[in-house]
């Protein structure tokens, strides 16, 4: 998902050719050809403290979605502990980070089994950069792990409840939440130097900052929902680090130029009203097209990512009516058309895209 | 609810409260005060029930093999207990489908309230201090019922030792109690009657273990033998309890009431993680008292007063809060008082009439539910009609909540009155086999937890409604050894409260539940006596609810059965008596049951059966008593789980040596 196609930029981002935007109704971005994504990992969150998380696959080729654990499936039926948060397909291995349990796993990529438990206290993201994973810790730390030894080497404080991060130009970029305390500190993203892995400033983005991508374009998007009551802000941190707020919605993904909002509107009594997703244009701010996705009201949208390879959509989620049921996984085209939709394990909160 | 009715209504109470204690106050002449005055304290219960109201009392304990208040309650058919597992884990009851918010607990006759969570934790009163407790639910009615119980769906009714010496001669007992996984629990109570009127009763006790009980995971192909970790619990209550016979037909009861716990918490099991940090210290003061008066064999006058505080503190120290910990301070205050009166005009018919008030504030260092406070009124009239063998109990309950809270809206207020009728048949003169119908509506307010809390609670939450109708038939053997209950039952909730998420981070509490509960249960007691001083007791239950939600037609919960309820349950024990040695064996076993309401997989908790046994006997010493007792509970070591992750102990033993003089 999100690391794997922002590694994806990283590394293609001088190359792509950059077109303007046009208008009308069509989420066609023209981008150069990648490499096709044939499947992607779905991790389902399971139920904190009650259900273990769970490791699905989708078969973007034949269209099918597995129904049993895959960890289990790979480790003679071991659970992979409570509460995932986040899933890395990175060289040779698989990392996959489990917060309730304190533990990052190290997986083989084609086989899936274990092949190092590195103990890290509440690890909740992951980003891998210039042969290094990156962890954030829950308690205030950014841990790095050598992709080589599959250990911790070093640690870096960061300030409250780090959750995701990015990365641009030489530094890590975490967003500090206001996490379990709603404590008033957790309104910055950090930055971070990865040359010598220290913290050199934090730079206020407003309460509660939870997420973070960068585009192509050397720009990096924050979600801030604040205290939760009000609109979820998107903020952009310019190249220059300058804060500006850039459009309201809940999930966020990049492709080519162009920045994806998805945003889930409630009525009243908490019911879904719909779902929609708007895009950006990533310079301009720009709107470049809003579609009604089809994304049924009985679904709690909870991740939302691009199809680096096609520009088609991924949006996961749970059900709004009885948010303790299996979760879904919806495959838009990317004209905004439902493909394909699928069953998942309780929760789902990442689709990541590997090959075979 | 207007502003307007609400204060006619508080008018109307004090009116009745002004003359409840004017009409107490007026003298009677003294006859035989020393006659009724034992009369009054030996039985200290005042009220009659009608209908179906089980009972488990100091000599079930044993011939039960009862080893806490929970497990007691577990006994009853038609309860679930829930349980955290071990000394220190929440114990709470739900009865006959109903969530346990709707369980109203008595303790000597007055409820005790927690307006911040809304459910008593049974774990904090041992069956050492217990007379007897009854379970009285819509297919029972009691004269007179101070108007909070009767607007509780169900009511356990807790009556404490009342244990009185013979004239002039105090009666020490001193009990001491241990057992596996570092459990000592030593208590001591004294009697002793100051004046042929005044009695006065003092106890108290101390509860430590260690609670460090092995468990067993299971993880793919390996299995793995923990021990529950950071699970001590140190806890002491005292009591004093003064009755006085004032005079003919006038006696006051009052009790001081003291508790204080301090526990760590366990938390669930987690895969690969097992350090917890979490502690809780709580503390409780109450003082209650209950003034009754007969001024004649027609009437029946009693007033209850309470004064009750409590304090909860709730740390997490880790490393994960900026501040090194995290801590929640909860202050609940509350002031009750009741008048009821029951009234038997002929000899068919009776009334009984009673109001009830309280005032309930919360502090807290949480912003969001410092300074709620709630004013209270029950209003409770119930007519009973009883000719021959049939009698009629109709009784209408009216709720007025008016809420306030400084800091910002306060919740909804309401006024409501409902409706319940019990019938009674006993077809044959000599009263082997009787039965009864009933009907009951019942609704109880949102808890300040699901009005106020953080993020959590909404101010816009109705009350949560149920409704109860059924039947059931009791058969006793003429000699009165043997009985035989029966009911079925068809219950509602709406506007079930149930927390939803709004988004990602953010839930609340909304009224969009719906239940639908049908449910059996069967009861049986035996008894045999033999020659040479045998006994043979048998008590078996059995309880079937199918308890589903019908919240949302065509999503995944719909149709299923609730959480954590067993759709089969059930027990027996049987019991020998000797004039050397009396022994028990029990069973309970519950089916299997779900931890979400999806039944999603990895939510199925298996189904379990646990085995114990007790062995005890009475020594006559000289110049005292000895009751010792020895006790194994889950013999056969089985794991298991009442909630998810919440490992129960295995096999356990305790010893109780209790001296009487």
């Amino acid at each position: 998902m999100k690391t794997t196609w922002r590694t994806w930029f990283l590394a293609l981002g001088a190359a792509l050719s950059l077109t303007a935007c046009s208008d009308d109704d069509n989420y066609v971005q023209p981008i150069p050809p990648q490499p096709t994504e044939a499947g992607a990992y779905v991790l389902n969150q399971g139920s904190f403290n009650l259900v273990d998380g769970t490791l699905g696959y989708l078969n973007l080729t034949a269209g099918t979605m597995s129904t049993d654990d895959l960890f289990a499936a790979a480790n003679e039926g071991r659970s992979m502990g409570d509460t995932p948060q986040d899933l890395v397909v990175y060289g040779s291995h698989i990392y996959l980070a489990v917060y309730g349990s304190n533990v990052v796993w190290v997986l083989d990529r084609t086989t899936r089994a274990i092949e190092q438990m590195i103990t890290t206290e509440q690890p909740r993201d992951l980003i891998a950069a210039d042969g290094n994973v990156y962890v954030s810790n829950y308690n205030g730390y950014v841990s790095r792990i050598d992709t080589a030894q599959l250990a911790v080497d070093a640690r870096c404080p960061v300030g409250v409840y780090p959750e995701q991060m990015a990365v641009r130009d030489g530094y890590l970029y975490v967003v500090n939440s206001f996490g379990l305390t709603s404590d008033p500190q957790g309104s910055k993203v950090s930055k971070i130097s990865l040359a010598n892995f220290e913290m050199e400033e934090q730079i206020e983005v407003g309460l509660n900052p939870t997420k973070i991508i960068a585009d192509s374009r050397g720009n990096l998007f924050v979600i801030q929902p604040g205290d939760y009551t009000g609109a979820t802000l998107i903020k952009k941190i310019d190249s220059t680090d300058q804060v500006t707020t850039f459009a309201e919605g809940n999930l966020i993904a990049t492709y080519g130029d162009a920045l994806y909002v998805a945003t889930t509107t409630y009525n009243p009594d908490y019911t879904i009203a719909s779902n929609n997703v708007t895009s950006y244009d990533v310079l301009t701010g720009d709107t470049l097209a809003t579609h009604v996705l089809d994304i049924p009201t009985a679904c709690n949208p909870q991740c939302f990512t691009v199809n680096p390879s096609d520009g088609s959509f991924f949006v996961a989620g749970y059900p709004a009516s009885d948010f303790t049921g299996n979760g879904m996984v919806y495959h838009f085209a990317s004209d905004g058309q439902l493909k394909a939709t699928y069953t998942t394990g309780l929760n789902p909160i990442t689709v990541v895209f590997d090959r075979d | 609810m207007t502003l307007k009715v609400v204060c006619r209504c508080f008018a109307a109470v004090a009116c009745w409260h002004v003359f409840a204690s004017a009409a107490a106050h007026a003298q009677i002449p003294p006859i035989d005060t020393l006659r009724l005055g034992e009369a009054a304290v030996s039985g200290s219960r005042d009220s009659r029930w009608e209908g179906e109201a089980p009972q488990i009392d100091t000599l079930d304990f044993r011939r039960q093999g009862l080893v806490s208040l929970s497990d007691a309650l577990s006994r009853f058919a038609g309860t679930v207990v829930r349980d955290y597992g071990g000394a220190g884990g929440i114990k709470s009851v739900s009865v006959r489908g109903f969530s346990a918010q709707h369980t109203a607990v008595s303790y000597d006759g007055i409820t005790l309230s927690d307006s911040r969570a809304g459910q008593i934790d049974l774990s904090r009163f041992s069956l050492e201090g217990l007379q007897s407790i009854r379970l009285a639910t819509a297919s029972s009615s009691t004269f007179p019922l101070s108007a909070r119980s009767a607007a509780a769906s169900a009511l356990v009714d807790l009556q404490t030792r009342a244990t009185l010496p013979p004239k002039g001669h105090p009666s020490l007992t001193a009990t001491l109690s241990g057992g596996s996984f570092g459990r000592i629990n030593p208590s001591v109570s004294y009697a002793n009657r100051l004046t042929p009127n005044v009695a006065l009763t003092v106890s108290g006790s101390y509860f430590h273990a260690e609670n460090d009980y092995p468990y067993t995971v299971k993880n793919g192909s390996e299995t793995q033998r923990l021990y529950r970790k950071n699970s001590r619990l140190n806890r002491w209550n005292g009591e004093s309890t003064l009755t006085w016979t004032i005079h003919n037909g006038h006696q006051l009861d009052a009790k001081l009431y003291y508790y204080d716990s301090r526990q760590q918490l366990p938390g669930p099991r987690i895969l690969y993680k097992e350090d917890n940090h979490e502690r809780l210290a709580e503390r409780e003061a109450f003082a209650q008292t209950t003034y009754r008066w007969r001024p004649s064999p027609r009437l029946n006058v009693v007033w209850r007063g309470k004064f009750d505080y409590r304090s909860s503190h709730y740390i997490d120290e880790r490393d994960v809060y900026p501040e090194g910990r995290l801590e929640q301070t909860y202050r609940e205050r509350e002031a009750y008082t009741s008048a009821s009166a029951a009234w038997y005009p002929l000899r068919q018919l009776s009334f009984s009439l009673s109001m009830d008030y309280a005032w309930s504030a919360l502090g807290s260092n949480q912003p969001s539910d410092d300074g709620a406070a709630r004013h209270s009124l029950w209003q409770n009239l119930m007519v009973r009609w009883k000719s021959g063998r049939f009698s009629l109990t109709a009784s209408i309950v009216g709720q007025q909540f008016l809420n306030h809270a400084p800091s910002e809206t306060a919740a909804q207020n309401f006024s409501r009155f409902t409706p319940a009728v019990l019938a009674d048949w006993q077809p044959f003169s000599r009263s082997f086999l009787s039965f009864r119908a009933f009907y009951k509506e019942m609704y109880r307010p949102p808890t300040f937890t699901e009005n106020y809390y953080y993020h959590y609670g909404s101010t816009r939450l109705r009350p949560e409604r149920t409704r109860q109708m059924g039947v059931g038939t009791t058969l006793r053997s003429q000699k009165g050894d043997a009985e035989l209950t029966v009911d079925a039952y068809h219950n509602t909730v709406h506007d079930k409260i149930t927390a939803v998420p709004v988004n990602l981070y953010l839930w609340r509490m909304t009224n969009t539940g719906l239940a639908d509960i049908w449910g059996t249960d069967v009861a049986l007691h035996v008894r045999r006596n033999f020659s040479g001083n045998w006994l043979l007791t048998l008590a078996g239950r059995y309880t079937f609810q199918q308890v589903e939600n019908r919240t949302t037609r065509g999503s995944s919960t719909y149709g299923r059965q609730l959480a954590y309820t067993p759709r089969h349950s059930g027990g027996a024990s049987l019991a020998c008596e000797t004039p050397w040695l009396g022994g028990t064996v029990y069973v309970n076993a519950a089916g299997e049951r779900f931890s979400l309401p999806s039944h999603a997989e990895g939510t199925r908790l298996k189904p379990y059966a646990e085995l114990g046994a007790a062995l005890y006997h009475t020594f006559a010493l000289r110049g005292f008593r000895l009751d010792a007792r020895l006790d194994a509970t889950n013999l056969t070591a089985t794991d298991y789980e009442v909630i998810a992750r919440y490992p129960m102990p295995g096999r356990a033993f305790s010893l109780t040596l209790k001296f009487i003089w």
